[in-house]
């Protein structure tokens, strides 16, 4: 009988013991996000912000931005080093760096992940970036040598892409879309992926990570495209985390014991573009007219509950180039009245729309589907002021795809709502420069302007920080005179997520999942 | 009707469905890649490039979708799943609505009978988006965690689908308890469903679940939707927001096949069991 309780007391403690191991086990965190690129290669994936955080946990590259936006090695032995003219630069890679799959990570590999980047057919969106490189050679087994166009000592920064297996990818520089390695993804990342499909992937611990390995054991991510449903997927702690929480949340969740918001930076700002080539569009005057017949501060107010600030350029406040000097456009509605009737735009046949040399102004404001409910108000907002002042416009609402085609290649629009997102380089150059005007290019607003181009190509060649500053600065002045954007506002992002299993985050405001190898979970 | 003319008459139905949705898609402003392969479009073209089109298909090649994967891999994994949501609630609505129409024949006096069919009713009322809220917010069903059991109550009760059953069922049993026949054996002292189910009630039963497979399909889009489960659905809403023309072309043939399918087995199935049509 005696054995027989002693048996019980047995089973009794180790199933207590199993309990405990497997919470101590468990260690996953479960994320959200509203959906997913289709493809999540460093190229194609890289279009999209969901993509630029997936991508962070999968891959990393030669150098990368720390916290305070200074770039150090990550898979090389310390920085690059330049030649006597300056016209060369070599890595050299740690030791013993291998692929999750045991193999070793060598220059080979960041050759071939180089000519993929560059490769046309890729379309990389930010292929600006390797301007100044003029070719890339595996001199060793560990040491990579890229030919520089002209001195540029910041031209190690342009090399922070990510690195991926040439044994895997395969031999051409074109990851097509049915390349199996759109399945498996490996990189030298944090974390391999474990399964994918449509609205499910996760991820494990990377089984040969160059680092400390994280103590989160498996991320998973879920979609799910109505947002309603993130917030009770996360009160209901079905969900750990949700990276970006719509300002009409952040009362529920201040309220909610079991949920802490980390607001940050998202370096990013929302506008209208205006597409300086068509109509009454070209007139820089119009343009700020428009800006000023926009109520920012009390849209900003009512429909974000002053989460955020008013822009008066391209450039955020966090950003070394915000011009403090420069203040945004008043809201003034009847200086567009005056303007337009100095430009004898009149309504002369009083049907409620004025004509310009005899053809009514009529304006193509062309959305996406996909923004938000919040923007699309704010886009109908913008019309029942333009109307109010006899402006017609005609709101077309396209599936996201078509109106990155109207947008992006065929620059079929008048005026557009978008949101442009920086790292740290906080490079507007391909926005603004004449020379990022061809199909595919992000210059959508086809702005051309002789001085800008001149301080763009200043600010992006120059090697003294601080001309690189005041250039920045006189452009955000001059871009806040041309107008090519009505720049409305940087919202104040936060992330929210629950306390009773994650312990500690840290976000970058770009990339956000950049340190999640450091991220704790409660035990 | 032979089968051999109901198969005829299947294969006019697909092409006319198909060539439709084809001619939409192919007068659709903007770019369109058929088979991967971007054409110049007009009309004068638009019969060969269907033709062409259609053999690829015959052959198996549906073309690819932008994440690489083959269109007829993709419909295959998921085409099953959407039929385990509409096949599964299509049972329950029949259990359920068979067990009202008993209880409603049998005990209509009972106040908790009447009261019950009447809470169902109004839970039938309610839009399958409202009701799908309402199980997230009371967590009976979680987005994102595949197939559920509630998700087929949601698409059984959403929309009325349970309420048309009922009453389709209701009216027939009626019908079939009040035929001349029906009376004369329940005279001589026989079962009443036995003789009341032989033709009618099968027949509506039938009927009932036919007409409802279409408007469970389109129930079926929201919930896959709104609960992330990768079915035929979601391939729907996939393949509108991204302009992909196989994709849509791909669900479009699928679904044709299955509802005409569907509709002329019921065909088939109505004259074997109708003694009028049968004969």
């Amino acid at each position: 009988m005696s054995n027989l309780r002693s048996y019980k007391l047995i089973v009794c403690v180790l199933l207590l013991l199993s309990v405990d191991a497997n919470k101590l086990m468990a260690q996953e965190i479960k994320y959200i996000e509203t959906g997913m690129p289709d493809l999540l290669n460093p190229i194609d994936g890289a279009r999209e912000i969901v993509g630029v955080r997936i991508l962070q946990m999968l891959y990393r590259g030669m150098i990368a931005p720390n916290r305070m936006g200074e770039w150090e090695p990550i898979l090389t032995l310390g920085d690059p080093v330049f030649d006597e003219e300056l016209m060369t630069l070599t890595f050299h890679l740690k030791e013993g760096l291998l692929w999750p799959d045991g193999q070793p990570i060598t220059a080979e590999d960041v050759v071939h992940s180089y000519e993929i980047y560059v490769d046309p057919r890729s379309k990389y969106g930010n292929v600006d970036v390797f301007e100044n490189f003029d070719g890339v050679e595996a001199v060793d087994e560990h040491t990579i040598r890229f030919a520089l166009k002209r001195m540029d000592i910041r031209s190690k920064v342009r090399a922070g892409f990510f690195i991926m297996p040439s044994h895997l990818v395969g031999d051409s520089t074109y990851i097509a879309p049915e390349n199996e390695y759109n399945r498996i993804l490996t990189g030298a990342g944090p974390y391999v992926l474990k399964s994918i499909d449509e609205n499910h992937i996760e991820f494990v611990v990377n089984p040969k990570y160059f680092k400390v390995p994280p103590s989160i054991q498996s991320v998973q991510m879920i979609t799910n495209p109505v947002e309603d449903i993130h917030k009770a997927l996360l009160q209901a702690g079905h969900i750990d985390l949700d990276p970006v929480v719509r300002p009409r949340d952040l009362p529920e969740y201040q309220a909610d014991l079991n949920v802490e918001l980390l607001p940050y930076d998202s370096q990013s700002w929302y506008g209208f573009a205006y597409n300086c080539k068509r109509g009454i569009l070209r007139f820089r005057e119009v343009r700020q007219a428009l800006s000023m017949a926009f109520h920012r501060a009390e849209v900003l107010r009512a429909t974000f509950a002053d989460q955020g600030s008013l822009l008066s350029g391209p450039y955020t406040q966090s950003s070394p180039f915000f011009n403090h000097k420069i203040r945004p456009y008043p809201y003034e509605p009847g200086h567009i009245e005056v303007l337009l009737d100095s430009l004898e735009m009149i309504d002369t046949d009083g049907d409620g729309v004025r004509e310009f040399n005899g053809e009514p102004l009529v304006l193509h404001m062309v959305l996406s589907m996909r923004i938000s409910q919040d923007n699309k108000d704010i886009c109908a907002n913008f019309v029942q002021q333009l109307k109010s002042h006899k402006i017609e416009v005609i709101v077309d609402y396209q599936e996201h795809n078509s109106w990155y085609e109207k947008i992006f290649y065929e620059r079929d629009y008048d005026i557009t709502f978008v949101q442009w997102k920086f790292d740290n380089a906080s490079n507007i150059y391909p926005l603004f420069s004449q020379t990022q005007q061809d199909p595919g290019m992000y210059n959508i607003v086809q702005f051309e302007h002789d001085e800008i181009e001149e301080l763009l190509e200043r600010f992006r060649n120059t090697t003294d920080g601080t001309e690189r500053t005041e250039v920045g600065k006189r452009l955000h002045e001059l871009l806040h005179f041309e107008n090519p954007y009505t720049f409305l506002w940087t919202l104040q992002h936060s992330t929210a997520y629950r306390i009773d299993n994650i312990r500690r985050i840290n976000v970058d405001p770009f990339y956000y999942f950049s340190y999640i190898d450091e991220w704790l979970l409660e035990e | 009707m032979s089968l051999i003319r109901i198969l005829v008459q299947s294969v006019i139905k697909l092409i006319g469905v198909t060539s439709l949705v084809y001619v939409v898609l192919y007068c659709a402003p903007g770019h369109i890649a058929i088979h991967g392969v971007e054409k110049e479009r007009s009309l004068g073209r638009a019969a060969i490039d269907y033709v062409e089109w259609g053999g690829k298909v015959i052959t198996g090649d549906w073309g690819y979708y932008k994440d690489g994967r083959k269109i007829s891999e993709r419909l295959k994994q998921h085409i099953p799943r959407t039929l385990l949501l509409v096949g599964g609630s299509l049972v329950i609505s029949l259990l359920l609505s068979l067990l009202m129409v008993l209880a409603s024949l049998y005990w209509q006096h009972m106040v908790l009978v009447r009261s019950s069919i009447t809470i169902i009713n109004l839970l039938s009322g309610i839009h399958i988006i409202v009701l799908s809220y309402v199980f997230v917010l009371f967590d009976w069903a979680r987005p994102n965690e595949g197939f559920s059991f509630w998700l087929l109550i949601i698409l059984a009760l959403g929309n009325g689908a349970l309420v048309d059953y009922f009453s389709v069922l209701h009216s027939q049993f009626d019908k079939a308890l009040s035929q001349d026949y029906v009376s004369a054996a329940l005279a001589r002292g026989a079962d009443r469903f036995r003789h009341a189910t032989r033709y009618e009630i099968l027949l509506a039963i039938v009927e009932a679940t036919s007409s409802r497979i279409p408007a469970l399909i389109g129930g079926t889009i929201i919930v896959e939707y709104i609960f992330g489960y990768n079915g035929i659905g979601f391939d729907i809403i996939k393949a509108v927001e991204n302009r992909h023309f196989d994709l849509t072309m791909g669900v479009t043939t699928a679904l044709a096949i299955l509802l005409i399918g569907i509709s002329d087995m019921t065909q088939f199935v109505r004259q074997r069991l109708d003694p009028k049509l049968h004969s």
